[in-house]
């Protein structure tokens, strides 16, 4: 797999990096290099032992419980700690500068 | 008596070795004069000296490389974006030094956030090799062995993700090691790949690095990923010999490629195992052509998510501009260039349409890679391999060709994947360069890579 310029550019904003012309330029070839070396794990699975990483997969177990719904907890209003509640939101103090209702 | 029953004094843990101690005038001197080797970001003052403990250190010197938190000093990473940052914590392992009666001598020099092999990629400046000043002295933690190695201090806290302690120790003819994942507490480690991380340690003696293990480890209820499980006394089994130890010779660690000169020290590394006592035999670990690969793809990806904090809003020294997003860049602009990279990196692999291409694979790798190790060791106790495939290059060799310096990795970042435990011994020179030796032993098996290089280190030793 290879990138163009374009991608980078692209990739950058995800990462919220600003990349000038140069640096795009030097970073598209520095990504290709190494992507192509990357790609050699993909082929793992056709050429090398895939038997290996199939048995262990099937070895591991998640550690994490099963989930299970309960009852909701807040489907009645938490009088007790939430005094104030509307429309299944809590409540609380307008930040300064905005207005209670919500409106600008 | 030997040294095993003795309870060492911080005068003998200095002079082990022959070296003598140098105070802080002394080492502010040296970095600063014309044989300076940047190996030092910040060297304490008197009054920052603060040791509390009477333990195993009292009185001892011992550098922390920067990504490590301190108080009483700046923590940089080696970067702009952190310049001048003071940590409102303290790592744990800074702690236990202190409870230890250490004395934080200073900060290290470092590839920006341990991302780099030479110490080159530092927004401070590359650090020299005390051996040869136009050499690199490794990295990321190139300052902590170049600080030891030149005799600054005789012990030296470094950061190990895929081979930063291992191979700068390497090259600077120093010991360091990595311990088992969970080992040493990442509380105030200052992240660059999280599940590859671990702290380890660089002495000029198997018996220095070892008792700074033995010191800075256990377990820590700040950090999750720390193991609650007893701490052996390292430092006697740097002496307590080898005899019916079974090493194993892993034959993808000595490819033909290798210099000549370079397996010849190998070789001879192996004949000395065995007349400490130690049977060596071949083993394979089929997977580890991949380990680089896959290295990259999981380190670049944690990167890229790790790294995201420093925004100039909750990390970072904010540069000011028109609305948040240019802010955000412009702060984030401050990364070096091999930070950037590895952010792109791992943003790509981790992005919609590639995860599975990539991270899935690796992942998947990864787990193979572990596989190889555990059938190794239901056959041997330790693996025996070069630490790295050449001995220190020249400054600005590599630095512009990442695949080249990223395969300057290829023996240590298995251990970091699989989480094992590894350590890095001088095994003599090449061109009057040093050469490291590997250990690699099983999780938790600190005790068995550490009488292996012991054994290794005495064997030399009787040559002098």
């Amino acid at each position: 797999m290879s990138v163009s310029a374009r991608d980078v550019q692209r990739i950058g904003e995800l990462a919220r990096l600003h990349l000038e012309d140069d640096e795009l330029e030097r970073l598209t070839s520095d990504l290709n290099a190494i992507l192509r070396h990357v790609d050699s794990l993909r082929d793992l699975g056709s050429t090398k032992r895939p038997e290996d990483s199939s048995q262990i997969g099937s070895k591991l177990e998640s550690v994490s419980r099963e989930h299970v719904e309960g009852p909701d907890k807040l489907r009645e209003i938490p009088a007790d700690f939430a005094p104030e509640w509307k429309e299944g939101f809590f409540v609380v103090p307008a930040p300064p500068g905005v207005h209670p209702s919500g409106d600008q | 008596m030997s040294l095993q029953d003795k309870v060492l004094s911080s005068s003998e843990v200095l002079n082990f070795g022959g070296s003598g101690f140098r105070s802080l005038d002394d080492i502010k001197e040296l970095e600063g004069g014309r044989e300076g080797l940047n190996a030092f970001l910040a060297v304490a003052e008197p009054e920052d000296l603060e040791a509390c403990g009477q333990g195993p250190l009292e009185g001892v010197m011992v550098a922390l490389k920067d990504n490590i938190c301190t108080k009483r000093l700046p923590t940089t990473c080696g970067s702009r974006i952190l310049k001048g940052y003071r940590s409102p914590y303290e790592a744990t392992v800074v702690r236990r030094l202190r409870r230890a009666g250490a004395l934080i001598a200073g900060k290290t020099n470092l590839d920006e956030f341990g991302m780099g092999s030479s110490t080159e990629n530092s927004a401070f400046g590359p650090t020299l090799n005390p051996v040869d000043r136009s050499l690199v002295p490794g990295g990321s933690s190139g300052g902590s062995a170049a600080a030891v190695a030149a005799g600054y201090v005789r012990m030296a806290l470094g950061s190990d993700t895929g081979g930063s302690v291992r191979q700068p120790a390497a090259f600077c003819g120093v010991v360091g090691i990595k311990p088992t994942y969970g080992r040493i507490s990442r509380y105030g480690l200052i992240a660059f790949a999280s599940s590859l991380d671990q702290i380890g340690t660089i002495g000029a003696t198997v018996l220095e690095a070892s008792l700074l293990l033995e010191v800075v480890s256990g377990h820590d209820t700040r950090d999750s990923t720390s193991a609650e499980k007893p701490v052996p006394r390292y430092r006697d089994a740097a002496v307590q010999g080898i005899e019916g130890m079974v090493v194993g010779i892993p034959t993808e660690y000595f490819p033909e490629q290798l210099d000549p000169p370079v397996r010849a020290l190998l070789d001879d590394a192996c004949e000395r195992l065995v007349a400490a006592g130690a049977e060596v035999r071949p083993v394979s670990l089929p997977h580890t052509e991949f380990a680089i690969p896959c290295y990259y793809v999981l380190a670049t990806a944690e990167a890229s998510s790790n790294l995201a904090r420093y925004d100039g809003v909750r990390f970072g020294a904010r540069l000011p501009a028109e609305g948040l997003d240019r802010m955000y860049e412009l702060t984030r602009g401050n990364f070096g260039a091999e930070v950037k990279r590895r952010i792109m990196l791992g943003t790509y692999v981790l992005s919609s349409g590639y995860y599975d291409a990539y991270y899935g694979t690796a992942q998947r790798t990864r787990a193979s890679i572990a596989h190889d190790f555990t059938a190794a060791f239901n056959e041997v106790d330790v693996l025996f391999t070069p630490t790295s495939p050449t001995p220190a290059f020249p400054l600005g060799e590599r630095v512009l060709d990442p695949v080249a310096m990223y395969l300057s990795d290829v023996f240590t970042v298995t251990a970091n994947l699989a989480g094992i435990p590894g350590l890095s011994v001088p095994i003599g020179t090449v061109g009057g360069l040093p050469l490291g030796g590997q250990l690699l032993g099983p999780w938790w098996g600190e005790s068995h890579i550490i009488a292996a290089a012991g054994a290794l280190e005495a064997s030399y030793r009787e040559d002098t």
